[in-house]
């Protein structure tokens, strides 16, 4: 920029100096021949009346200067009468005048000299006595006038050549300064050189591209982070060094990370458990796996999937929570254990008792006492069976009771009056009291649901305890309550006497009765009426279980 | 050039976490395998052993390797001169994990004596090495200093364990070769600790330049 700048200006000054000293030149040249014209015809004239009035005397005492011109006679015949430059200094201009002056009486030219760069003038007169005077004078040459006149141009250019610098150097620190005060954020907001414009428009152009690009962008990744930011599944995505790319709540949550930024970070530091460093390694040599990690109690399955894509590599972790996955898988396992195992005992006796008749190992006096035990145990199976039924119809999604206006209080009468004997028998009180209370549900399962409880209050109680069932009316719930004086339930069992054939009397000792599946017959049957379940148990003293439905209404 | 040295301080970063959580896998395993006389994880344990042994020399490599070729100053040469350190505290800690599996392998102690202070021995020692591990990874001053501190607790269980197996002789409970069995054990768990303590404090020199609240280096 600063030598362009500068060698065109400095050119086009030398360009402008130049141009005018030679139009200078010509004018003093032009003006300087005419006046050497002049003189010459002058001279010629002075020394032509000179030699009338002398004789051919004066045109000894004739001297000149060859360096400025030369002064000769020649006779009329021809030969020199006399010549200051010693008879060489007729030139073909000079002979062009004298040939003019032998016709005309006078004769002039103009031509160039024979001394380097000089032009020479002619002036010839033919005197009185026959005989032609010749009166050369030598100027300066066009070249030379030009040459003659450096020691002014000279300075001149010099002078310009410095002036034209310093105007350069100031015109490029303005105008630099004026492109680097540019506010390119708004470049149709500048007030500047109207040549700067076009640039200016340009940038504006490029700076809304850009913009509209980075907004496009920000969108998508708004809208990719608004996706991952409300997955369950935890999600993570690695470049090729095992560096964070993105990684969602979720995932930090199930990798338990504690809260921070991870981007760039190496999944190290995020997690470092061996299985998951395993399948990291096992990605980045391009293969999918999935394992099973086990952190705090919680189990996440980690998927991991190698994205290749010519150079760049990458990875993506899938992390899903699969604790209650694994929970019910094991909850299914132990059932089916102890389904079996429940339904085989009873048909162990049966088939145990009916052999041992068969075999004819029976007195025939006592075969109806075997035959009733058989007939007890079949009972118990089909209560067994019964049980297990009345659960699979609460599970079943689709084959659910109708649902009605169901009074509480007077249901608990009817269930208690059921369990009358029953409770005669353990000699347990049994009392049912509160207001009435109307809840919309399925009456065959609510009246389970009491029986199932009163059942175990009556069962698991002491002879000489108590039972009782209160219903309680409220605003806006109506709630149940069974409350016996029995054994208890100890603190860390009491989530799980509402699973399926769990018994806190680990025994499973049959004096009781019962198939193990009551408390769960009443979850369930809590969670079809959207009923809240509470428990509280002191061991040795009692426990209450509180029912809490919705009042009245069609809620649900 | 800086680029270069900057990424493989990046790679001795992840060799060390990835082997400090060698080290938490070996003494967690080991100390499972004591407390549910799990074979299968002591043997777990004596085999990462071996692996960490490895790593230990491919990242002593890699620091001289790192300490010869840059010629690191002042916080590169912390971290290079820590990690130098902190590796053969981890590899102790791996050692003595085998140690303890070994004997358990012996099964002179049965699981039933979980109500000693030994129990909680082990899960305090995992404790340590888990969170000086951690605040390695973090750069977490704050917790590489309660290890420190955390290590009296380890320091008063192994007393407390030490007690409990003298009342043991003392009234004639146990077979001499049980109550030196675990005195070993707590002896090795009362080690870890001191090693875990060690790492955190060369995790605290490498952040502050500061060991043990000693003199600048």
């Amino acid at each position: 920029m600063k030598r362009t700048l500068f060698s065109g200006i400095w050119a086009f000054t030398l360009l402008t100096v130049f141009a005018t000293s030679a139009a200078l030149s010509l004018a003093v040249y032009g003006r300087a021949s005419g006046a050497l014209r002049e003189a010459t015809r002058r001279e010629a004239e002075s020394i032509s009346g000179a030699l009338r009035l002398a004789g051919s005397a004066y045109a000894a005492q004739l001297e000149k200067d060859p360096q400025e011109g030369s002064v000769c006679i020649l006779k009329a015949g021809g030969g020199v009468l006399y010549d200051s430059g010693g008879g060489e200094t007729v030139s073909s201009g000079g002979e062009a005048a004298v040939a003019d002056a032998w016709k005309n009486g006078s004769g002039e030219a103009a031509f160039a000299s024979s001394l380097p760069g000089k032009r020479e003038v002619s002036c010839a007169r033919r005197l009185s006595d026959g005989a032609v005077l010749l009166v050369t004078n030598h100027g300066n040459g066009l070249l030379l006038t030009m040459v003659s006149l450096l020691p002014a141009t000279l300075p001149a250019a010099a002078l310009f050549l410095l002036l034209a610098a310093v105007f350069a150097r100031r015109k490029r620190k303005t105008a630099a300064a004026a492109i680097s005060a540019l506010d390119l954020e708004n470049p149709l907001a500048n007030d500047t050189y109207e040549e700067l414009s076009p640039l200016l428009i340009r940038i504006q152009k490029q700076n809304r591209e850009l913009w509209e690009k980075t907004e496009r962008n920000n969108k998508r990744r708004a809208e990719f982070s608004a996706v991952t930011q409300h997955m369950r599944e935890g999600m993570v995505l690695l470049d090729g060094k095992a560096c964070v790319l993105s990684m969602n709540p979720s995932a930090m949550e199930l990798l338990g990370a504690p809260e921070g930024d991870y981007q760039g970070k190496h999944i190290l530091t995020v997690n470092r458990d061996l299985a998951l460093q395993g399948l990291i390694r096992k990605a980045e040599k391009g293969e999918s796996c999935q394992r099973l990690l086990t952190r705090d109690g919680r189990h996440c399955l980690v998927m991991a999937g190698p994205v290749l894509r010519k150079e760049e590599a990458g990875i993506l972790l899938l992390l899903l929570d699969v604790t209650d996955k694994q929970n019910a898988e094991q909850m299914r396992r132990e059932f089916s254990a102890n389904v079996s195992h429940e339904l085989k005992t009873p048909l162990t006796s049966i088939s145990g008792y009916a052999e041992m008749i068969k075999e004819g190992l029976v007195q025939p006096r006592d075969v109806p006492e075997f035959a009733g035990r058989i007939h007890e145990e079949a009972g118990r199976l089909i209560l067994l069976i019964e049980d297990i039924m009345k659960l699979s119809r609460l599970d079943e999604e689709t084959a659910r009771p109708p649902k009605e206006q169901v009074e509480l209080l007077s249901l608990s009468r009817s269930v208690s009056e059921r369990l009358a004997a029953q409770a005669k028998d353990a000699a347990v009180s049994l009392s049912v009291s509160g207001g009435e209370g109307t809840v919309w549900g399925a009456r065959r399962v609510l009246e389970e649901m009491i029986y199932n409880l009163v059942d175990n209050a009556i069962k698991y109680n002491r002879p000489g305890g108590s039972v009782q069932v209160t219903v309680i009316p409220g605003e806006d719930a109506v709630s149940l309550s069974v409350k016996d004086t029995g054994i208890g339930i100890p603190q860390e069992e009491r989530e799980r006497v509402f699973e399926r054939f769990y018994r806190v009397d680990k025994s499973r000792s049959k004096q009781r009765g019962g198939t193990g599946l009551g408390l769960s017959i009443v979850k369930h049957g809590a969670a079809f009426h959207g009923a809240k379940l509470e428990m509280s148990s002191k061991e040795g003293v009692g426990t209450a279980v509180r029912l809490r439905f919705a009042a009245g209404g069609r809620k649900i | 050039m800086r680029t270069k040295f900057d990424e493989q301080l990046e790679f001795l970063n992840t060799e060390l976490i990835q082997m400090g959580a060698l080290c938490e896998n070996a003494i967690a395993s080991a100390a499972k395998a004591l407390l549910e006389g799990d074979d299968e994880l002591a043997t777990a344990a004596i085999a990462l052993e071996g692996e960490i042994d490895q790593k230990e020399r491919e990242i002593e490599t890699l620091c001289l390797k790192l300490l010869l070729q840059q010629q690191p100053v002042a916080r590169d040469l912390r971290t290079i001169s820590s990690a130098l350190k902190m590796i053969t505290d981890m590899e102790r800690i791996g050692d003595q994990a085998a140690d303890i599996s070994e004997i358990t392998r012996l099964q002179n102690i049965k699981t039933s004596d979980s109500k000693l202070h030994i129990n909680e021995m082990a899960l305090a020692t995992i404790k340590m090495v888990t969170d000086s591990v951690t605040a390695f990874v973090n750069r977490d001053l704050d917790l590489a200093r309660s290890v420190i501190v955390y290590d009296d607790v380890v320091d008063d269980l192994f007393d407390k364990v030490k007690g409990d197996l003298i009342q043991l002789i003392e009234q004639k409970k146990s077979d001499g070769e049980y109550a030196i069995d675990l005195m070993m054990i707590a002896k090795y768990f009362e080690r870890i600790g001191d090693h875990a303590t060690n790492i955190a404090e060369w995790v605290e020199f490498s952040i502050t330049g500061r060991h043990k609240e000693g003199q600048t280096v």
